[in-house]
This record gives structure tokens, sequence and C-alpha cells, in this order.
């Protein structure tokens, strides 16, 4: 038995005064509105000498 | 479904690389795709594509595992206020299949992918 959602959406005021944002980077969405669906994947590799291994010695000062 | 417009005083973005979309106003479906292999290499020597190659790496193999799709969503949407007000926006960057939308958006699939190799001089 497939179950349906049933969804009513009121949209009232949608005002944006101040926004600062770093980046928006590997699919993702900085969205100021309406969406029905996200569907998103990201993949990321790092060089194996770049794993510390062992305690990461904080910076001095 | 009804739209909203959109009103902007004022966007600052800085940014915009590797398939990324920076849209005012409305979009039925976004499938942004990209590829990316960061190289950090030591010594002055420069190839022509530093001998980096998709093929070469697993990463851009690999299957996304997508989630199974969900239940049917009966959606109905009222806007009672006809229009979207945006007055400061500061962004410095959107990259790599990055979406930046200011009104609706109905559908986004998107992947990307991002391979750090480091080279260095000595063997």
């Amino acid at each position: 038995m497939i179950r349906t959602v049933n969804m009513e959406v009121h949209n009232w005021e949608l005002c944006v005064a101040n926004v600062e944002v770093g980046t928006v980077t590997a699919s993702s969405v900085f969205l100021v509105g309406d969406n029905d669906s996200f569907v998103m994947s990201s993949f990321y590799d790092t060089p194996p000498e770049a794993t510390a291994i062992g305690t990461i010695v904080p910076l001095s000062g | 479904m009804e739209k909203r417009t959109v009103h902007t005083e004022k966007i600052r973005l800085n940014g915009l690389t590797y398939s990324a979309i920076f849209n005012i106003g409305d979009t039925k479906l976004a499938r942004p795709r990209s590829k990316g292999i960061a190289v950090q290499k030591e010594g002055a020597s420069f190839q022509e594509d530093h001998g980096a190659d998709f093929n070469e790496y697993e990463l851009f193999q690999q299957k996304a595992n997508w989630p199974p799709p969900g239940p049917p969503v009966q959606k109905m949407t009222i806007q009672h206020r006809g229009t979207i007000q945006v007055n400061r926006l500061n962004i410095i960057g959107v990259t790599q299949s990055a979406i930046f939308q200011v009104g609706s958006i109905n559908q986004v699939d998107s992947e990307a992918r991002l391979k750090h190799t480091r080279k260095y001089l000595s063997g």
C-alpha cells in the first residue's frame, strides 16, 4: 500500500535583510525560496600523507 | 505552483566556477556534475595536464549510493505574498556543482568529486 504524503505549504513573508556566506561548494545549495527535492552527493579524497598520525602539535603563540 | 517574483537590492558574488550555477528566478531541474583533481606539486616544472587522469583514480569510478526515492508527495503551495525580498547578500565563492538560487528550484540532482594529490620532487 503506497501512502502519499499530503503537504500544504503557506508562504508568507520571505525577506533577507543581510546574509554573508563564505563559500558554497561540492554539490551544495544556497537557496532563498522554494524547493521540492534535493538529491546531492559528493566524493572527496586526500593523499595518504595528509593523514596526521599521532598528536598534532598546536602552533606556538 | 504559483511563483513569486524576486526583488533584489544588492548581491555580491565573488567567484562562480566549475559548473556552479547562480540564478535569480525559477529553475525546474538542475543536474550539475563536477570532477576535479587538485595537484599540489613541488618544484617549478609544469606539464600540460600535470599528469592527472581521471581513469587513474578509483574515486571517479565509484558508484554514488543515491538514497532510495521517498514516498510520493502531494504538495500544494499557497503564496500569500507575491515577492521574495533580498536586501543584501554577500557570497565569496560558489564552486564545484554548487547552486546559489534566489527563487524556486524544483528538483536538484548534483554530484561533485574531488581528488587531492601531492607530488614531491625527492623520490
